[in-house]
């Protein structure tokens, strides 16, 4: 390069104003990318949810709609206070109290009659990327729109 | 570097970084179904690699195959269902040969196989062992007193016949199959018994890998095929560089003020196009002081053949990946029955190609055992000392 045209450049302004709208548009892009693709994942609240017991659906709770559907004989509300529901399933060789607080948005296992009672101790869904799972009665609880991030557990 | 060149640097490093974290790790499009076979429960996982005309279809088309397949192995392989070939085969005589399906065979095949890659520690035939201490139910049939547990001479007979599993003998011919039960026999509590096997410790693993076949003939390459805490085969994840995260449940997980305190897994480390196997004695266990010491043991399904007993080896649990979930399925059980010492030498001397992991709790910290290199897991409990194979 020539000093001449080093001396141009050096004198030139930092940003065009071209630049500037380029840069701009660009900077626009990305943010709404970052909107697109973070505010609209399905880790944050949680919708509803689904009962499995072996591989039928029992019971479905919409948070949106604040309401819910029975869908088998084994599932049972037993209580009913506010926003608060305790439910029981009734498995083949046991059962499960399930405890969905509606203003919560939060659902736990509070009783299982199974010997190992994982599900009770487990922490209560409070997203789209966590499940309850109680083996001994093959009940699954499960989010409307359950987060998928390629884990597998053994 | 101007200062131009610099805003548009880190203007481009921010854009390329926000869809990085924007699309990595999560996929929307999936399909999911549970099945409830061979007394567990199997999960069947599959992904659209972006948006596929047409896939609910075809996956409710392969949820029925898989369906089929499984149910039908189950009716040959259970050892509770009456007409399948295994309790056909435990209902015969001492020596008769019974035609049994090619599936019971080439499970047969497989089991044989382990049993003399690891010297008997896979030894299918520890049948009257697994009824004599109740793992023969959801837990209803447990001892619950020192009293209820089978005496020690009854074992060492159930021992005895065990391990004349190595005279089971396969036969084919013109595209039939064939068993033939060892002429061996015990005599316990005035009865005759020839040998019975129990092939759980390999059915769920095999029926992973034929499902893991149906996924690739139907053109399903995401996904994965979970039977229980047994055996999983894995396709790829639509994402993360096809590879998806591995988590092996924690054999020791506390639990403390009614939840527990310790995470769900000990270990993670990327899998993808593998078939991987789990035992622990954290499934399917009863606690009980066997020795009148005031302190209870846990007795787990899994055995040790040489014993004839719930392994006390201290080995916690043992997942081993890469081969066949079959033979994987049958690997776990025989570590968890060697111990520690015999573990490390057969998994150096035999099992170079996988993937192996085991957990050791003696009551002197936990110990975690692999032949994984440091860079390929993650270790997410920190309790455990990790040690090189």
């Amino acid at each position: 390069m020539s000093l001449k045209k080093v001396e141009q450049v050096k004198g030139d302004k930092l940003f065009r104003l071209a630049d500037l709208i380029i840069y701009g548009v660009i900077a626009a892009l990305a943010a709404a990318l970052f909107f697109a693709l973070f505010l609209t994942r399905d880790g944050g609240d949680l919708r509803g949810i689904r009962i499995y017991v072996r591989d039928k659906i029992v019971f479905e709770y919409d948070f949106e709609e604040n309401s819910y559907e029975i869908k088998d004989g084994c599932a049972e509300i037993t209580e009913k206070s506010g926003d608060v529901l305790i439910l029981k399933i009734t498995a083949e060789n046991g059962y499960n109290i399930v405890r969905i607080d509606g203003s919560a948005r939060s659902v736990s296992v509070t009783e299982a009659d199974c010997r190992s009672r994982d599900c009770v101790h487990t922490p209560p869904i409070a997203d789209n990327g966590s499940i309850i799972y109680c083996s001994p009665h093959f009940l699954l609880i499960e989010p409307f729109n359950r987060t998928e991030d390629g884990t597998v557990i053994m | 570097m101007t200062v131009k060149k610099l805003f548009v640097s880190t203007l481009a490093g921010l854009s390329l970084l926000t869809i990085i974290c924007g699309c990595g790790g999560e996929v929307k499009y999936r399909r999911r179904t549970y099945y409830d076979v061979m007394n567990s429960a199997a999960e069947l996982v599959a992904y659209a690699d972006g948006e596929e005309n047409g896939f609910d279809a075809r996956f409710e088309a392969l949820a029925e195959e898989v369906r089929e397949l499984i149910e039908n192995l189950d009716k040959k392989l259970s050892a509770t269902e009456k007409t399948s070939d295994v309790s056909r085969f435990n209902d015969a005589a001492a020596g008769e040969k019974v035609e049994i399906s090619a599936e019971t065979y080439e499970v047969l095949s497989i089991s044989e196989n382990v049993y003399r890659m690891t010297e008997g520690y896979y030894n299918p035939a520890v049948y009257y062992s697994l009824y004599a201490y109740g793992f023969n139910g959801s837990g209803e049939n447990f001892p619950r007193s020192r009293e209820e547990l089978p005496e020690d001479k009854e074992i060492t007979e159930y021992v005895s016949l065990s391990s004349h599993f190595g005279e089971l003998k396969l036969e084919e011919s013109e595209g039939k199959f064939y068993a033939v039960k060892p002429e061996f026999t015990v005599e316990v509590g005035g009865r005759v018994l020839s040998m019975k096997i129990d092939l759980g410790g390999v059915a769920k693993g095999y029926a992973a890998d034929r499902v893991s076949a149906v996924m690739d003939s139907r053109g399903f390459g995401f996904g994965y095929f979970s039977f229980g805490s047994s055996s999983i085969a894995v396709k790829k994840f639509p994402a993360d560089g096809n590879n998806l995260t591995m988590k092996l449940s924690n054999p020791r997980r506390r639990v403390e003020n009614g939840s527990f305190s310790d995470p769900q897994e000990y270990i993670s480390f990327p899998i993808m196009d593998d078939c991987l196997s789990t035992s622990g004695d954290n499934v399917n266990y009863f606690m009980l002081d066997t020795d009148g010491d005031g302190v209870d043991e846990r007795l787990c399904h899994v055995f040790d053949p040489f014993s004839g007993r719930p392994v006390q080896s201290g080995v916690a649990s043992a997942s081993v990946a890469g081969g066949s979930a079959a033979e994987n399925d049958a690997l776990t059980t025989a570590i968890m029955a060697m111990g520690a010492e015999k573990a490390q030498k057969f998994i150096k001397e035999k099992l170079s190609g996988r993937r192996v992991v085991f957990t050791l709790d003696r009551g002197d910290g936990l110990k975690l055992y692999t032949n994984i290199d440091a860079e390929g897991f993650t270790l997410t409990d920190t309790r455990y000392t990790v040690c090189e194979i």
